[in-house]
């Protein structure tokens, strides 16, 4: 780069400054150590998105951000796997990808996927476990050609035969390469230990089970799940809240939005016994270690403050004693962590590390020790400090992009969250004292009654896991599927 | 590599979104993003976006796997994980005591290494004693260690995404973090390029070590990654792994590690960006505060290898536990050539979005494949147009790769049509525009950084979409007619042992 009159200045003066510095070996040393910094906590207060009714059972949330010519929306309903027959596991997932994939009444499939194709947009159709959503991704001038085709899909899906038979297939195929990857086994196997394999979080999809569904079953779907259900419409992005507001009571003018039928769901309870198992990959020279039992509500009155506990257990990155133990001074891994975590009933609790095979049971005892102790002992004051002061100035972060404030609201808001949640997040975070965190290890974590799943090599793990003293091995067949 | 979620992964997963279409400005960064640079010779690019008090600070070094040498492999990445272990400040209570230890251990760890190097002949008893006594060397460091401090004072700061990553062609470390902590980003990140002391060296080869068994040596996709390139570059250092060879990885002493230090991070071959609430003003008096003091160097030596024409197909199959995988390449010409952009536009007709090529014929009618795509690739030098699928059962990888050359002859043949080129010309302007709505900032700072590491010019991706248009359905029949050729190609397979009948 030139060198112009002002750079040089700027440079004269710091080079005086620094002259000045370097006479005094304390200023220098000073500039050295982060210490002599001091920040002010950032006091940033929660940021909302706009909420309105555009009618009964049709919500919309926003938030304008003109930066790019793009916009964001999303339709979420409340459906999704957990609500599905337990013989027709993937019905929910097969039937919104097939909102998309089966085409319109108007638009075939290869002409709705090149339509958006050209316009350089997306709109994806997926469900989740408890949430379905169907989602668009476009430049701000293509918004209304872009919007058209979702609500197509929406009002008018076809559910092209063929394009059926092509979802089935890819869901048949994915089932086969479910366990390529060993962690998906570990995980995938653990959550079945933990809630049995018929729980709606932990059942998962088989060759029957696709094969069974029929395309009769997909519109029945559509018509009991989607249509006319309650919905939440989101907008981000380069949009006049106005504009979007008229629109969304033109384009749901006739969407009766009613409430969804309540369904029971059960509640978990541990399924495995308590004690090892072990899954024989002989060509693996690394064990995938996971260990825990199930976790808390989703709504239980810790859940702000269990973040303090599973920072210093094992979210904190290399602040986090799974970490700091298992990787930085042991070397026993390169990914190792742990939490208490949440869900629709309960969650799971776990640590979960992946290391050679000649030292898993020294990890598994190094995590189980980890564990046992945050049940028994205080953290320490220093490691209490640094987890809720790094709450405190990352909380801003939650509110980063317009999408991240809106898609935070409505999770809280769907996930039954009290509206205050956000508010009294940080005055939550700086009243929790390490008898505070304590009780939650006393709570939540029960060192006596962990699953141990390990998936390796049989001939390297067995005798370091009969070393462990937890009882007989329980050696799990790899599941066909 | 520092933090347990990505890393080099990470930087496949940026790298993927560049090409899929990464985040973008209106128009381009030039007017929006303001540049400086030191008189050392280090650039500075500064975005001022002031909608949320936080920003992103990422420092990218032009030094990548590429740029090791055989016997070294690993080493940029190894040292990104050094970049972590602090200063003679931070990270320690006395470093006066600390660095006799670290000392012996050099001694040792060198002893160790020479040891090692001999191979079948190495004395296991010698590395066994050798191996102990730096584990217990390491111990009475831990005396004086304040563990891990530098990710403290970032994280007790709400320091977010902090990471870094490697790959063939850089290195870049960032994280996120509340605007009014400016100064704690610059203290910090010029402290660990110019007062870095390389501790826990020995024990974090066994972090890498993991690393590698996770990555590549337990996963097909990085397995069979790993053996492809091994064989598609007969010279070019892009044949080696980031991550590098185990046997690399168990020799590295500290002498060449400190060397590879001092030849790249250089301020004149380091590239900065700060995204976010920030003001150019106070980016600059920073800058100057905390780096001006770093003395430029020479420009280091870069690769002299020229990857020779391949001449005849090569082909490698590699077995594990998984359902069969297929990656194909062919060599293709560096940025500067035209037709690496008009194999870029190949690259899109043959696979972007669900109505391309691969996706409509493959995958949603034909069903071969559960995944097809194709990409060209972008680099510091030339590399490969990738071929990547997934053929869906009871269909073979053989299947696959026939049904792919079909569309490949088919581009020799036809011209496409210029309607496919208007789509993809429009995804690829989109694509500009696409932004994750996370970490904006982060993704914003390493698509600039990438632009001049790569391009040397902060707009190339936006000039690269509208240098698109130019491109005539004849200029792609040409250029698959030249690099589309069974001389030219190098096929990798990933099957189930049982299934490949051998043990």
């Amino acid at each position: 780069m030139r060198p112009d009159r002002k750079k040089w200045l700027v440079l004269g003066v710091a080079g005086i400054i620094f002259a000045a510095l370097a006479l005094s070996p304390s200023a220098v040393q000073a500039q050295k150590d982060p210490n002599t910094l001091k920040f002010a906590d950032l006091e940033f207060k929660a940021q909302k998105p706009g909420v309105t009714a555009v009618k009964k059972g049709v919500m919309f949330y926003f938030k304008e951000d003109h930066e790019q010519p793009v916009i964001n929306g999303t339709i979420m309903i409340k459906t999704g796997s957990l609500y599905e027959p337990a013989d027709k596991v993937g019905l929910a997932s097969l039937a919104m990808r097939m909102l998309k994939a089966g085409g319109t009444k108007t638009l075939s499939p290869d002409g709705l996927e090149e339509k958006l194709d050209f316009l350089g947009s997306t709109i994806g159709s997926y469900a989740g476990p408890e949430y379905s959503q169907v989602s668009l991704w476009t430049l701000s001038k293509n918004f209304e050609e872009t919007w058209k085709v979702l609500l197509d899909i929406l009002h008018n899906p076809a559910f092209d035969q063929e394009r059926f038979d092509t979802e089935k297939k890819k869901d048949l195929e994915s089932i086969r390469r479910r366990f390529d990857y060993p962690t998906s086994l570990g995980f995938t196997l653990f959550s079945e230990l933990l809630y049995g394999k018929d729980f709606p979080e932990a059942r998962r999809t088989t060759s029957a089970g696709i094969n069974a569904i029929t395309l009769a079953d997909i519109k029945d779907f559509y018509e009991k799940s989607i249509r006319d259900k309650e919905i939440v419409v989101a907008f981000t992005g380069d949009f006049k809240q106005a504009q979007a507001l008229a629109l969304l009571q033109k384009s749901f003018k006739d969407w009766k939005g009613t409430a969804p039928a309540k369904l029971d769901l059960p509640k978990a309870a541990l399924a495995a016994k308590p004690g090892v198992y072990l899954v024989d990959k002989p060509d693996m020279t690394q064990a995938v270690i996971m260990m825990g039992h199930l976790g808390l509500n989703n709504l239980d009155p810790d859940n702000v403050e269990t973040g303090i506990f599973n920072f210093i257990l094992g979210t904190g990155s290399f602040n986090s004693r799974l970490m700091r133990e298992v990787r930085s001074n042991r070397g026993l891994a390169y990914s190792a962590g742990g939490m208490i975590g949440f869900g629709r009933d309960k969650g799971i609790f776990y640590n979960f590390c992946m290391t050679k095979s000649q030292s898993a049971g020294e990890a598994i005892k190094l995590m189980r020790d980890i564990s046992a102790d945050m049940t028994k002992n205080p953290v320490t004051a220093a490691e209490l400090e640094v987890a809720k002061k790094y709450e405190v100035n990352a909380f801003v972060h939650k509110f980063d992009s317009a999408q991240a404030v809106v898609s935070q609201a409505i999770s809280l808001k769907l996930d039954g969250y009290p509206d205050n949640y956000l508010d009294t997040y940080l005055p939550r975070i700086r009243k929790v004292d390490a008898a505070k965190v304590l009780a939650i290890g006393k709570k939540a974590v029960h060192p006596d009654g962990l699953v141990i799943l390990v998936v390796g090599k049989k001939a390297e793990l067995s005798d370091q896991l009969k070393a462990l003293g937890m009882g007989e091995v329980t050696e799990l067949p790899l599941p066909k599927e | 590599m520092k933090i347990p979620r990505f890393s080099i992964l990470l930087l496949v997963f940026l790298i993927m979104l560049s090409l899929a279409g990464p985040s973008a400005f209106a128009q381009s960064f030039a007017g929006k993003v303001k540049e400086f640079t030191l008189a050392n010779g280090l650039r500075f690019f500064v975005y001022e976006r002031p909608q949320v008090p936080t920003f992103a600070g990422m420092i990218m070094v032009k030094v990548g796997s590429v740029d090791e040498r055989k016997g070294e492999t690993g080493l940029a990445h190894f040292f990104e994980h050094m970049a972590f272990k602090g200063t003679s400040v931070i990270g320690t209570r006395d470093y006066a005591k600390e660095k006799p230890i670290l000392e012996e251990m050099d001694r040792l760890g060198d002893e160790l290494a020479a040891e090692y190097l001999r191979g079948a002949q190495a004395d296991q008893a010698k590395m066994k004693d050798l191996r102990g006594k730096l584990a217990e060397l390491q111990k009475e460091t831990l005396a004086f260690a304040a563990k891990d401090e530098l990710d403290k004072f970032y994280t007790e700061n709400g320091g977010e995404f902090l990471n870094a990553s490697t790959g063939n062609d850089s290195t870049q470390y960032f994280v996120m973090l509340p605007s009014n902590r400016l100064e704690l980003w610059f203290l910090i990140e010029s402290e660990r390029f110019k007062d870095l002391v390389f501790r826990e060296f020995y024990s974090e080869r066994d972090v890498i070590a993991e690393e590698r068994r996770m990555s590549r040596d337990n996963t097909p996709d990085g397995l069979l990654r790993e053996e492809f390139t091994n064989i598609a570059y007969a010279l070019h250092p892009y044949r080696h792994d980031v991550v590098g060879y185990m046997e690399d990885i168990q020799s590295y002493t500290k002498e060449k590690a400190v060397n590879f230090f001092k030849t790249f991070y250089i301020p004149n071959n380091m590239v900065a960006a700060v995204v976010g609430d920030v003001k150019l003003d106070e980016v600059k008096r920073l800058a100057e505060k905390y780096f001006a003091d770093i003395p430029r160097g020479p420009d280091p030596p870069r690769p002299t290898e020229i990857e020779p024409r391949q001449r005849g197909e090569r082909q490698v199959t590699t077995w594990f536990e998984a359902e069969p995988r297929l990656l194909m390449g062919y060599h293709m010409p560096g940025t500067p050539d035209k037709d690496n952009l008009t194999l870029s536009l190949a690259s899109m007709i043959l696979s972007r979005g669900s109505s391309s090529r691969f996706a409509r014929d493959l995958v949603t009618n034909k069903k071969i494949a559960v995944s097809v795509f194709a990409s060209a690739s972008a680099a510091r030098y030339p590399a490969l147009f990738m071929i990547m699928g997934q053929p869906r059962h009871p269909n073979t990888v053989q299947d696959l790769d026939k049904a792919i050359l079909e569309h490949l002859d088919r581009l020799k043949k036809e011209p496409v049509t210029q309607a496919e080129i208007d789509k993809s010309i429009n995804q690829a302007e989109a694509g500009l525009y696409r932004s994750m709505g996370f970490a904006d900032n982060v993704f914003f700072a390493m698509r600039l950084l990438r632009n001049v590491i790569i391009f040397d010019d902060m707009d190339a991706d936006f000039k690269r979409v509208e240098a698109l248009k130019k491109i005539t359905p004849e200029d792609i029949m040409a250029a698959a007619n030249t690099y589309f050729t069974e001389t030219n190609r190098t096929v990798g397979i990933l099957l189930r042992k049982e299934k490949a009948g051998e043990k």
